[in-house]
């Protein structure tokens, strides 16, 4: 399979609110290398999902691309119609989604999803040749095979539902796989098991994948790169020591300082005040200056541009060169 | 307030049921004492299309249909709003004890509904017709009320129940609040946009029925009265045989549509008045 | 140190059926109590038995067998005045917010309601209703009080809720992991909530979670239950289950918790357990109900329910790798 990258340049997404549009992603810009781990951090209301949907092609009724290009292995999809963009799905871009509980078929058992995949996409293949393919892929995640093949999604837990919607993802070996809060409403020892899955299907197939999610610290175990968002901006990205080690960002510093570890001392640990933002009632200037520790006065006038500062390391803050960095 | 003006003037469909509702109030309280009654007959001029002088036309007695409806407003309109009122109070309160409460107190008081929905009316009334004669609108209302509470009450409790053991109840519970308290002013205005409608509904059913009631014995006998020229038109008077009688036969039902039209518009924006989720969109 | 809550050879189950009745069992027997101002963290996974639990400890569902003794008073058997008493002083925060908030309410009406009930006059109402608010950090008061669940924050939300449940000035709070529902950055601040009200008011609390960085950030003084299927695998404080957990279940729980720190998290791995997820809590296994997962089974393990041992003072084991300590209660 090629290692296929994706690049998002000055995307804005918007939504139509009755006869207003409020814009949700603005300025976006990220580079994706071709294999690599990706992590979108960001908590609700940062704009992550709604990135996710535009890649995807699955933004509500209502949602558009404001400006931007999307390409992926060069090509920019938004200039794609509809049905180009939809045979990209499952064999170049596929997904799996949060609660892949209800996104499956309840009444269908989960082998026959599997064979869904290649009847939608007309693939020609021996009953053998699915067979060995769908069994490799569950295999890969961690599931077994006897257990799963002839159950109903009710008949499995949450956990190997979620593996199961991963394994479905890969059947036709996408380049690019997209996941959209993998580890969120599972337990604790599920998420281990997932991140597991992750790990050994990024080690088997070697395929670039873009994480979603606010839950840190399995971002720390699995991304190579990180980006982290806020209020529907790109506030700073880099490698994954980059952001977690020299954090320059106030709110990605608050972030790493809000998450309770059970190594670190825990009295250096506290939440960001504040709120996050509504769509409908953005803060000028920085979006986050209401509630940074860092602000000054012309925090409340100017939008930070995105300062490139060293090796992939790029921040959104006019106070970066002030702040020092570091995991606390 | 504010919350009534903004949509008056955002909505256009509330707008038109606040229009058509109040132009109905007018009518029953301004214009029945401005125009003329109509008690003589004048037999050439029946059947006559609207014109200036005759708004909705002339009836078969050549009288003019509009002063006739609007002489009928008051009490038309009176009974059926005390009748959707009461069945509304009744069956709410009803259904919501027996819902919330459960048990004993619930099963004593569906037996009671059962009953009052599976009774035929039609004897019950008669019997009343023999004993007397009302003539108040609130006692025609409540009377009217009688037969429409126990369907409410039903589809009330069946509302209750699911909202039982939704969790901001049951929080309501642990701060040891009151039945009453809870029932009264946590679960009932989840259910006001239901209500609204049934009110309607009630309102627009008690019309129609209160022609039973005048052929009963149990209300006098009146002309004004909607649903008595509605029967009138369609089956006494042989209206629809004649070509150009088409706008007497019109006139009282139009009346009634239009002003359940209007009602469900007020009801439509009245959901959107109480639910605060639907406003802020 | 004054019991606030024991519970005592608890047996909860559910009954189906009206003629043909079928029992299930949730948990079958569980001891134990809860000092006055403590906080005590359940910890286990989904399906361990802990919101039923929790809903036992809070007045909601009346155990099968056993009983459960608020301040020396089986909750479950009280008469009319004292259960009047009582009941407003045991009070429950959930995980969902905005399913405990009534969507048609208003912030103030919301509190104002409860606030009336407990005599509040009406000329005082605003100004307590303010009062809560500001003490529950959901400023500008006045700005939010006309303001209904969906305009508000899932953190303002649950803020909400627990300013409800302190209206009643209740002595022990249930809290039915309360913020795994909350946006990570702020969830410390909930936390910090709990704390302040347990230090200022005495407040004791019952925390039930499978985030173990959360129970460790409520102080080390705290105590820990662990559940399995319904029962308590290891008790002991806050500050032992993190230095010395001895039961591989807890082991695994504590090994699973990723860290923010990006090479100690590629390194870590994975929990020593088998099995993503535990069996449905109705299909309990023979013996030890762990050791289909536990990768230390012994032979016994899957035969012969282990007994609660003492391992160090006061920390609890039920596992057969513990030694043959003979323990007390």
């Amino acid at each position: 399979m090629n290692k296929k990258g994706l690049e998002i340049k000055d995307l804005s997404i918007s939504y139509r609110v009755g006869k207003q549009s409020f814009v949700a992603v603005e300025d976006v810009n990220m580079k994706i290398e071709p294999g690599k781990i990706v992590g979108i951090i960001g908590e609700s209301g940062c704009g992550k999902s709604t990135v996710m949907n535009a890649i995807l092609d699955t933004l509500p009724q209502n949602g558009f691309v404001g400006q931007g290009e999307i390409l992926f292995n060069n090509k920019n999809l938004l200039t794609l119609n509809k049905e180009e963009r939809r045979q990209m799905k499952w064999t170049e871009i596929s997904c799996a989604f949060q609660y892949a509980q209800s996104a499956m078929n309840p009444v269908a058992k989960v082998l026959d999803q599997f064979l869904d995949a290649f009847y939608d996409h007309g693939i020609d293949m021996s009953s053998e040749e699915k067979l060995n393919i769908i069994q490799e892929k569950i295999e890969m995640c961690g599931l077994d095979w006897e257990r799963v093949v002839d159950s109903y999604p009710h008949e499995l837990s949450g956990g190997m539902r979620q593996r199961v919607a991963i394994a479905n993802s890969l059947i036709l070996d996408p380049s690019l796989l997209l996941l959209d809060e993998p580890t969120t409403a599972l337990d604790i020892i599920t998420q281990a098991f997932v991140v597991e899955a992750l790990r050994n299907v990024h080690k088997s197939l070697g395929l670039t994948m873009l994480l979603i999610s606010h839950d840190i610290g399995n971002i720390a175990k699995l991304a190579d790169n990180v980006i982290v968002m806020y209020a529907g901006t790109i506030v700073e990205s880099g490698t994954v020591e980059e952001i977690f080690y020299e954090s320059k960002h106030p709110y990605t510093r608050g972030l790493i300082a809000s998450t309770p570890s059970l190594r670190e001392d825990l009295s250096k640990r506290k939440s960001i005040q504040g709120e996050p933002p509504n769509l409908l009632s953005m803060p000028e200037g920085c979006k986050f200056h209401p509630r940074c520790e860092y602000m000054v006065e012309r925090c409340k006038q100017i939008i930070p541009k995105t300062q490139v500062l060293e090796g992939q390391h790029t921040c959104a803050c006019i106070r970066v060169d002030e702040i020092s960095g570091g995991l606390s | 307030m504010r919350h009534f003006k903004n949509l008056f003037f955002s909505s256009r469909q509330f707008r038109n049921g606040v229009i058509i509702c109040a132009f109905y109030a007018l009518m029953a309280t301004v214009l029945i004492h401005i125009t003329p009654e109509q008690l003589v007959s004048d037999y050439s001029n029946r059947y006559l299309p609207p014109s200036f002088s005759h708004l909705m036309g002339t009836d078969f007695a050549g009288r003019d249909t509009f002063a006739m409806i609007v002489h009928g407003s008051r009490d038309v309109l009176s009974i059926g709003f005390f009748a959707g009122v009461f069945s509304v109070f009744i069956g709410v309160a009803v259904g919501s004890f027996a819902g919330f409460i459960g048990g004993k107190v619930d099963a004593v008081l569906m037996r009671i509904t059962d009953v009052v929905l599976t009774i035929p009316q039609f004897p019950i009334m008669m019997i009343m017709a023999a004993l007397f004669n009302v003539n108040n609108p609130i006692l025609i209302g409540g009377i009217l009320a009688l037969w429409s509470w126990a369907f409410l009450a039903r589809t009330v409790r069946a509302q209750i129940l699911s909202l039982k053991n939704r969790e901001f109840v049951l929080a309501s519970r642990m701060l040891n609040l009151p039945n009453h308290v809870i029932v009264f002013k946590e679960l009932v205005p989840n259910m006001y946009s239901y209500l609204s409608i049934n009110f309607i509904r009630n309102f627009r059913a008690a019309i129609t029925a209160s022609i039973g009631l005048i052929f009963l014995g149990l209300m006098p006998y009146t002309q004004t009265n909607w649903g008595m020229m509605l029967d009138l038109a369609f089956q006494k008077t042989g209206a629809i045989y004649i070509p150009e009688a088409i706008w007497y036969v019109l006139s009282p039902m139009v009346t009634i549509v239009l002003f359940q039209y209007g009602m469900l518009c007020l009801a439509h924006g009245l959901e959107e008045l109480f639910n605060p989720r639907l406003r802020d969109r | 140190m004054k019991k606030i809550l024991e519970f005592e050879n608890v047996n909860i189950s559910y009954t189906k059926g009206m003629f043909k009745q079928t029992t299930t069992e949730i948990i079958p027997n569980i001891n134990f109590s809860l000092n006055e101002g403590e906080i005590l963290a359940i910890v286990g996974e989904s399906g361990c038995g802990k919101s039923t639990l929790a809903k036992c400890a809070s007045g909601l569902v009346k155990p099968k067998e056993g009983s459960v003794r608020f301040n020396g008073h089986d909750f479950y058997h009280l008469n009319k005045s004292e259960y009047n008493e009582m009941r407003p002083k045991i009070q429950m925060v959930q995980q969902n917010a905005y399913e405990a908030l009534n969507p048609m309410k208003t912030v103030y009406q919301t509190l104002a309601i409860p606030l009336k009930h407990y005599g509040v006059k009406r000329n005082d109402m605003k100004q307590s209703v303010l009062e809560l608010l500001n003490r529950l950090d959901i400023k500008p008061a006045e700005y939010y009080i006309s303001k209904y669940p969906h305009n508000l924050s899932g953190g303002q939300r649950q803020r909400l809720c627990i300013a409800r449940t302190l209206i009643s000035n209740p002595s022990l709070i249930v809290a039915d992991e309360p913020v795994s529902m909350i946006d990570v950055s702020m969830r410390l601040a909930m936390l910090d909530i709990f704390i302040q009200l347990n230090k200022e008011k005495n407040i004791s609390f019952i925390y039930i979670t499978h985030d173990l960085p959360t129970v460790k950030y409520l102080g080390e003084s705290g105590r820990v239950i662990v559940m399995y299927l319904g029962e308590i695998v290891e008790e002991c404080s806050t500050a032992e289950a993190f230095k010395n957990p001895f039961h591989p279940y807890l082991r695994a729980l504590i090994e699973a918790v990723p860290e923010a720190d990006p090479r100690a998290a590629k390194a870590m791995a994975a929990p020593r357990i088998k099995d993503s997820e535990a069996p449905n809590i109705t299909k309990k296994p023979s013996g030890c109900t762990f050791h289909p997962r536990c990768v230390d089974a012994l032979e016994i393990c899957s035969s012969v329910k282990p007994m609660r041992r003492e391992v160090s003072p006061n920390h609890f084991v039920s596992c057969h790798l513990a030694k043959e300590t003979p323990c007390s209660k």
